[in-house]
């Protein structure tokens, strides 16, 4: 009797443990969303790997491949699409700062409080690189700009 | 007189009754000509006033300024639209402009106030206050200074100042005071980046922090794969001298933070002071990164040069540090390790003949929620609490000492506070053995640091 009600606790607390893991999972990847990587209409240049948007954030690539500097925009340190693009593109926390290389002076880049600031910094400026939500960009409009990467959600 | 009357009503009434005429002609014609006019006036008038082709007037008055005030609203929208694009535009090129000059001269600075409370020692405060500028005077080339105010000691001092010529990723070329590369530390000694108040004793009495020297020098980057890069940095630099102490004279051991100074035993005074060489012979130095991934860095370090004015005998140092900082592993993640081991031999010297040292450090960074309701977080947006322990070791063979060698090992506990990323507030405790530094005194430390 007693073995029997151990054998149905077993399986409840596993089945709550299952369920628990099941939404966990759920949440973690409705949570993550698609990136766009955009650049300036008039930019010339390619489909960029991740890496190289990687590069270019961490202050080890400092100009476009036709000599114009590039310019950072970011988002606030507490935006989700912020936290996502620094995960999953610069393998670093949201509020991690890059120094110049070989330099103690830090990467600077525009802070912009919003995706839809971000994409009218984007298309205004030549030279500027910049990261948004895709759906967000599919609701602003992507005609203003370029998107040069696409990082997936998980 | 009834004549006279008479005479006077029969002269009057013709004027009285012209008059009358008049008055009333010009009143039906302005009735006839102003209606309108004047219900448009007056919409409030009473009930006996009003007839229908005037409500009828008045409908169509109230249509067509309905229709003037759409007009004007469209027209007004129109218009304030393209003011904010203009002005969106405007700002936008402003913001550009000043990232332009904020690229051509930079000036910030950081800053430290350390109180240090050790056994049987008196209780002090200790500073320093360090101005950095920088900035290009073109797109290729850049400048960078660190100096050193004085604060406590009275004595500024130029800890960097050089200028870089840009050329390629992998090749760029560096003239100046130099900040020498020897170990990971004597690179990031910013106390604001740092974990801990008190610096590694083997960051202190084996490499010479905060150690820079006039030189030229090459740095670069070689990325070897997607997640795989190296760098260099090397330098030919004035080297250190033969002025380095074996034994301190008086008993009295330095502190890195300036609390309790007497004489700097190890190598920190063979640095050069920024002097000219006292030999022909330069030095030289170098390291060399390896980073994975960008969360895992080793470095190897090197250095050579001779150290007397008038024989050839050197100094050969060499260093290992490592730094990881897993990423996107549950747990891990909020943990940073860093290690480094130093170790330089003096040719035809007995004391010192050699020095050696190490540290390992671990720090756990973390926020509980509750302290979001606090003042600890209530206004910060990323704030947090780190959580480190260090263990360093350092040793210097000598023969001034009857046992051949002079030690200390030293255990950090501490916790630190940032609201943002570039303002903490740490304390720490220390628990020391040893001959070299602290000797076998424990101790409390705190300190408020800034970088801006």
């Amino acid at each position: 009797m007693s073995a029997s009600r151990n054998t149905n606790r077993r399986r409840s607390t596993s089945l709550i443990a299952f369920l628990a893991l099941a939404l966990w999972l759920c949440s973690t990847i409705a949570q993550a969303e698609s990136i766009a990587v955009i650049v300036n209409k008039n930019n010339p240049s390619e489909p960029l790997r991740q890496v190289a948007v990687a590069d270019m954030y961490h202050g080890e690539t400092l100009n476009w491949p036709n000599g114009e500097r590039i310019k950072l925009v970011n988002r606030e340190i507490s935006a989700p699409v912020r936290k996502q693009f620094y995960e999953r593109v610069l393998n670093a926390k949201s509020d991690e700062v890059f120094y110049r290389q070989g330099t103690p002076i830090p990467v600077q880049s525009v802070i912009e409080r919003s995706d839809e600031a971000v994409v009218n910094f984007v298309a205004t400026i030549e030279g500027a690189i910049g990261y948004v939500s895709l759906s967000n960009l599919k609701k602003i409009g992507s005609d203003q700009v370029k998107v040069i990467l696409i990082v997936e959600s998980p | 007189m009834r004549r006279s009357l008479k005479h006077r009503r029969n002269n009057a009434s013709p004027l009285g009754s012209h008059t009358s005429r008049a008055i009333a002609i010009l009143a039906l014609l302005f009735w006839g000509a102003c209606p309108n006019f004047l219900f448009a006036q007056l919409p409030n008038l009473p009930s006996q006033l009003s007839n229908q082709p005037l409500e009828d007037g008045k409908e169509n008055s109230v249509e067509q300024l309905k229709r003037k005030v759409e007009q004007i609203q469209k027209q007004y929208q129109k218009e304030l639209s393209e003011l904010q694009e203009r002005l969106g535009s405007v700002e936008k090129r402003q913001s550009t402009l000043s990232d332009e000059l904020g690229q051509s001269v930079k000036l910030g600075g950081y800053g430290l106030v350390a109180f240090e409370d050790f056994r049987d020692r008196k209780t002090t405060y200790a500073g320093k206050m360090e101005l950095l500028i920088s900035g290009q005077f073109h797109d290729r080339i850049r400048f960078y200074s660190e100096i050193d105010l004085g604060v406590p000691h009275g004595t500024s001092e130029v800890e960097q100042g050089y200028v870089d010529l840009l050329l390629t990723q992998a090749f760029n070329f560096r003239a100046g005071v130099l900040l020498t590369p020897f170990g990971k530390f004597n690179l990031d000694h910013f106390d604001p980046r740092q974990d801990l108040t008190d610096r590694p004793v083997v960051a202190r009495r084996i490499t010479p922090t905060t150690w820079s020297d006039l030189g030229v020098g090459a740095f670069g980057l070689v990325p070897l794969g997607d997640s795989l890069k190296a760098t260099y940095d090397i330098q030919v630099i004035n080297g250190l001298t033969d002025k380095f102490t074996a034994l301190s004279q008086g008993g009295a051991l330095g502190s890195s933070t300036g609390g309790v100074v007497a004489q700097d035993i190890g190598l920190r005074d063979a640095r050069t002071g920024l002097r000219t060489d006292n030999n022909g012979n330069k030095a030289v130095v170098g390291r060399g990164t390896l980073k994975f991934l960008d969360q895992y860095e080793v470095g190897v370090s090197g250095y050579r040069g001779a150290y007397k004015e008038t024989s050839n005998d050197q100094i050969v140092g060499t260093s290992l540090d490592a730094e990881f900082r897993p990423r996107g592993v549950p747990f891990w993640e909020d943990f940073v390790f860093k290690a480094e081991y130093a170790r330089f031999d003096i040719e035809n010297s007995s004391a010192p003949s050699s020095l050696w040292g190490y540290y390992a450090q671990i720090n756990y960074r973390f926020w509980p929620a509750f302290l979001n309701s606090t003042v600890m977080g209530r206004h910060f947006s990323n704030p947090a609490l780190t959580l480190v322990g260090r263990y360093g070791y350092a040793r210097i063979n000598t023969a001034a000492v009857s046992d051949g060698k002079l030690t200390e090992n030293t255990t950090v506990i501490g916790l630190n506070y940032r609201p943002v990323q570039n303002y903490v507030i740490k304390v720490e405790y220390q628990f020391n053995s040893g001959q070299l530094e602290r000797k076998s005194l424990d101790g409390f430390l705190a300190s408020v640091s800034w970088l801006f």
